[in-house]
């Protein structure tokens, strides 16, 4: 059905080489991220799973709370809240690196860039916030690959061709930073007319509120076909980079609908007959993503029992535990699942093929509607039980879903197995001549 | 390739997970047991927060009046928070009265912004246990005087945490000087502006009803007209509803307002539950 050598060619291309790399490269800050979010979650937020169920709002004194509160925010801020920077960086160099131009030049150059940008579309000037936070984070890193590939490819075509030396005298750095001048000069002219864009024009660049439209939609519709189409929507965003719009999803939702249904359940004890039985946030997030870990969970369990790469599977020990709770971002990025062609249809497909399936056996009466506010950090699996009132049959349904979800994704995982070969196949001649 | 012994991995996985669900399932049945008393309660009470200077017994007079035109009497409850947020209690809900009223007094009734922060804190720790001991999910609020100040305070400070649980329907506020004692609108004090700026959190589904007494063309005798005037930037196209009442004839002093007759009927027409059918036999008797 897939054609490896298509598959390789894409991964060739110059763009997709240079992101991998870069995500890879990424990981430890990625999974430093993961590991620190699921700490907030389960125990320094005030609707987290373990701060509330172990009753720790007793137990802990509020100054040692606010402390772990301020050491987990702060490291997710600075990991996930700015790993655009990171990524704008090392995708210039790489992608300079690719057509052997200086990569640490074009790297600080890209950094230059896309921080102008997040100043441009920053609203608040005023306020201490000098930065638009939206376009360095995490869940928009895709924005930041580009601007990164696209100043690599300034210097490939403007940039002289370098070749690195051991050990650099202040010379020769001189005479590498003044070889740098037009690429470099040439990006913070682009950078400026680009700032005057977002500025001028007020454009949000893939700030949260341009898919609050997209978000509004999801959340309110009851329409299976349409939930079908903003899940191929929101999961294809999601594998280029830009996870707002899951991001959003996860969580309690509090708008009309969902309280409409939450009211009905309250008032008759079950949520089998709710008004609205497909709402786009309920399906997507309960059973399509799981709390947002299923696919990723099933490839990380797919890896282990295989175990077929030493690297790749001291990867999945150390990201089962924040993808079983939800935390992913270190295993999409360290993997990466994150735009590999590989992982693109799976990553559609199978949240498509979730949500059919649960839809159905809603239809037909076999699992109630997920409706019941769940606290943070409620494990994937868990979410849909959690969501129904402790509905054993649903507890069943998703376990068989997950079980079913595995099945699927294995010959995947054995295509990108002969994929990765091939790569380092190609890459070892490369070397060779 | 060495002996796969990643399985321990994934078993260990399940083994927290499952030790994680067991509280889990408790704590959410609970939860939800919890969520769906309040979802089904019917009581709506009404809190009443007296003005500075003033205990929770200022409102008695007003109670037994409105009591006196109802056969199913209102029941009281009294709660004063002192300075170190200690509660004290008197009175009680009655089982079967849906519509209570609870008056939330404070030991630190003096004037001044600086103690109505801290009164709207203290009037947070007196709800939140409300909220814990008693299921309702909707709710009035009253206030004289100051005690209006105390509520737009805590409106626009505490009580977004409490929204989806109890909503609050409507707030009446007597005599309340949104500009304290200053006559020109032009010269805002430092609370109003404090409140016009964070009018943003005021609740888009509340009722307001301000209302002020007319002893003379300019006052309530205490209280100037236009500083309860004021209140207009605050609430104006910000929350429903904002309605603007003058009360004159006898009785608009403002101390006296709490046992104006037409106040009275005003709490009666807009704050409580429309009247029943025992309001009109009552009427029968007194002709």
């Amino acid at each position: 059905m897939i054609d490896i050598a298509t598959i390789v060619k894409i991964r060739e291309c110059s763009f997709f080489k240079a992101a991998q790399r870069t995500l890879v490269m990424l990981m430890p800050i990625a999974m430093a991220g993961s590991y620190f979010k699921l700490l907030h979650n389960l125990v320094f937020a005030p609707d987290g799973l373990i701060y509330n169920i172990f009753g720790l709002d007793q137990v802990i004194s509020d100054q040692f709370w606010y402390t772990g509160s301020f050491i987990s925010a702060g490291m997710v801020e600075v990991t996930f809240g700015i790993f655009g920077l990171y990524a704008c960086y090392f995708m210039a160099q790489y992608t300079a690196r690719i057509y052997h131009k200086d990569s640490s030049m074009a790297g600080i150059t890209a950094v230059l860039f896309i921080l102008f940008c997040a100043y441009a579309s920053s609203t608040n000037r005023n306020t201490q916030q000098l930065f638009s936070e939206n376009l360095l984070q995490i869940n928009a890193v895709f924005i930041a690959l580009v601007i990164g590939y696209g100043v690599g490819l300034i210097y490939r075509f403007l940039g002289k061709d370098y070749q690195p030396v051991k050990d650099e005298s202040t010379r020769t750095i001189q005479s590498r930073v003044w070889q740098a001048a037009l690429p470099a000069c040439v990006c913070l002219i682009l950078s400026i007319i680009l700032g005057i864009f977002i500025y001028d024009l007020k454009i949000k660049l893939l700030n949260s509120t341009s898919f609050n439209e997209l978000i509004n939609r999801v959340q309110i519709t009851n329409n299976l076909w349409e939930v079908m189409l903003l899940t191929v929507v929101i999961t294809f965003l999601n594998w280029l980079g830009i996870g707002f719009p899951v991001h959003a999803l996860s969580g309690t939702i509090n708008n009309a609908h969902s309280a409409e249904n939450l009211t009905y359940a309250l008032q008759h004890g079950n949520s089998w007959q709710v008004p609205y039985q497909f709402l786009g946030s309920s399906l997507i997030n309960n059973y399509a993503m799981m709390g947002g870990s299923s696919v990723t969970l099933a490839i990380i369990v797919i890896l282990m029992l295989r175990h077929e790469n030493k690297e790749i599977v001291s990867l999945t020990k150390i990201s089962l535990l924040p993808a079983a709770f939800n935390s992913t971002l270190g295993f999409t990025v360290g993997l990466p699942i994150m735009l590999n062609p590989v992982f693109l249809l799976p990553s559609i497909l199978i949240p498509l093929f979730n949500l059919l399936i649960a839809a159905s056996a809603i239809s037909l009466r076999l699992i109630p509607v997920s409706v019941y506010p769940i606290l943070k950090g409620t494990p994937g699996l868990l979410v849909p039980f959690f969501g129904t009132n402790g509905n054993w049959g649903t507890l069943i349904f998703t376990i068989l879903l997950f079980l079913s979800d595995i099945g699927l994704l294995w010959p995947i995982i054995k295509l990108s197995e002969r994929v990765s070969k091939k790569l380092s196949e190609a890459t070892q001649e490369n070397v060779n001549e | 390739m060495n002996k796969n012994t990643n399985y321990k991995w994934l078993l260990g996985l399940v083994v927290i997970m499952i030790i994680l669900s067991i509280p889990s399932y408790s704590w959410m049945k609970k939860e939800n047991n919890t969520r769906a008393e309040r979802s089904k309660s019917l009581l709506s009470p009404v809190i009443m927060v007296p003005g500075s200077s003033a205990t929770t017994e200022r409102f008695n007079q007003l109670i037994s009046q409105l009591n006196k035109t109802t056969v199913r009497r209102h029941s009281v409850l009294k709660i004063t928070v002192s300075r170190e947020a200690k509660l004290s209690y008197s009175g009680s809900i009655k089982k079967n009265d849906l519509e209570p009223f609870i008056i939330i007094g404070f030991t630190d009734n003096r004037d001044g912004y600086a103690n109505i922060r801290k009164q709207a804190y203290w009037l947070d720790i007196a709800f939140d246990s409300l909220m814990k001991n008693y299921k309702f999910n909707n709710f009035n609020a009253f206030g004289h005087s100051n005690g209006g100040l105390i509520w737009t305070y805590w409106l626009e400070h505490y009580y977004s945490q409490y929204d989806s649980d109890a909503k609050i329907k409507r707030l009446m506020t007597l005599g309340t000087p949104y500009n304290f004692t200053e006559k020109n609108i032009a010269n805002r004090t430092q609370m109003l502006a404090d409140f016009i700026k964070g009018r943003s959190k005021l609740p888009k589904s509340l009722k307001v009803y301000s209302l002020t007494g007319g002893k003379n063309y300019e006052s309530d005798g205490i209280v100037p007209e236009s500083s309860v005037a004021a209140g207009k930037f605050i609430f104006q196209n910000q929350v429903k509803a904002y309605t603007a009442i003058i009360v004159t004839g006898k009785q608009a002093d403002h101390s006296e307002l709490p046992q104006n007759k037409q106040v009275i009927q005003v709490i009666r027409q807009y704050l409580l539950k429309k009247p029943n059918k025992s309001v009109k036999t009552n009427k029968r008797k007194d002709d």
